[in-house]
């Protein structure tokens, strides 16, 4: 089980991850477009009022392209026998705990606890704040960064079995690849939209 | 992460020490026998370098030989992932020319 959800790429092929990946992507694109969520980042997360089908693929795919381009200059750089099979598998299979997201929206529920806490964020209504919509938006936030630990831990063990990374300078490498990422996916996103 | 049954490979072989238990430096033969007319042999032998590797990495090399050197059809038969397997060599590669180095 710690192997499935944690290190899927020390076992399957990559036939077996792509078919995963690809089902998955397409899931989780429909899911956000359900819920009206956007993933409008590589590590992004964020309720919108409307989306439509298109976008939150299309948001979905440019992720998953900034994530391929900066892991596999850096893994190619780590270990020339890398693949890119491995890179693209990786840099979609990791994204599964983000596409789980979405569910939390179910009937807008923190759509709506957010507006709530928008509006009273103010010091004067601030004690209006609900404490149920409080909690909503708490037990989100918490969740949520579990998913992100989760999302990144299975990007690393997929980025380490494809390059046999090993040592500091792999995970400086890592996570500069990371970064450069989620910036060309904000202006990439951004741009397209 | 990696382990292989070497029982499956070697049968119930007893596992020949590389290192000294004591001082944990490698170990060298200093005595050979001839089971069938009991002639014994002394001296100095250095153990081949495939000897000197762990057990894990000796399955692993007889597998890969099993295997007819196909990585791929080693990761299919032992259940791993292609660069799983192929990073289980390129590390015994890395220990093999240490160990020439030695």
């Amino acid at each position: 089980m710690k192997t499935l959800l944690f290190k899927p790429f020390e076992k399957y092929s990559e036939k077996t991850l792509l078919l995963v990946g690809v089902i998955f992507t397409l899931i989780g694109s429909f899911v956000a477009y359900t819920f009206n969520i956007r993933f409008d980042g590589v590590f992004d997360v964020h309720i919108v009022s409307n989306t439509f089908f298109y976008q939150a693929l299309l948001d979905n795919l440019v992720n998953i392209f900034c994530l391929i381009i900066f892991l596999y200059i850096s893994t190619k750089y780590i270990n020339r026998k890398t693949r890119l099979i491995d890179i693209l598998t990786t840099s979609m299979v990791a994204r599964v705990p983000f596409y789980l997201l979405p569910f939390l929206n179910i009937n807008g529920v923190i759509s709506r606890a957010s507006e709530d806490i928008i509006q009273f964020a103010n010091p004067e209504l601030i004690s209006q704040i609900t404490f149920s919509n409080l909690l909503i938006i708490t037990v989100f936030g918490i969740i949520t960064i579990l998913f992100l630990v989760w999302y990144v831990s299975l990007l690393f063990n997929g980025f380490k079995v494809a390059s046999n990374a090993k040592g500091k300078v792999s995970i400086i490498l890592f996570i500069i690849s990371l970064l450069f990422a989620e910036t060309l996916s904000k202006f990439l996103i951004f741009q397209l939209n | 992460m990696f382990t292989f049954v070497p029982d499956e490979i070697f049968g119930t072989m007893k596992k020949l020490p590389v290192n000294c238990p004591s001082c944990e430096k490698s170990l060298f033969v200093s005595q050979l026998s001839c089971s069938s007319c009991e002639t014994i042999i002394s001296g100095n032998y250095s153990l081949p370098i495939l000897l000197q590797l762990s057990s894990e990495d000796q399955d692993f090399i007889f597998e890969f030989i099993l295997s007819s050197g196909s990585l791929k059809k080693m990761a299919v038969k032992i259940g791993k992932s292609y660069p799983t397997v192929r990073n289980k060599l390129d590390d015994i590669i890395e220990r093999i020319n240490h160990l020439q180095k030695v």
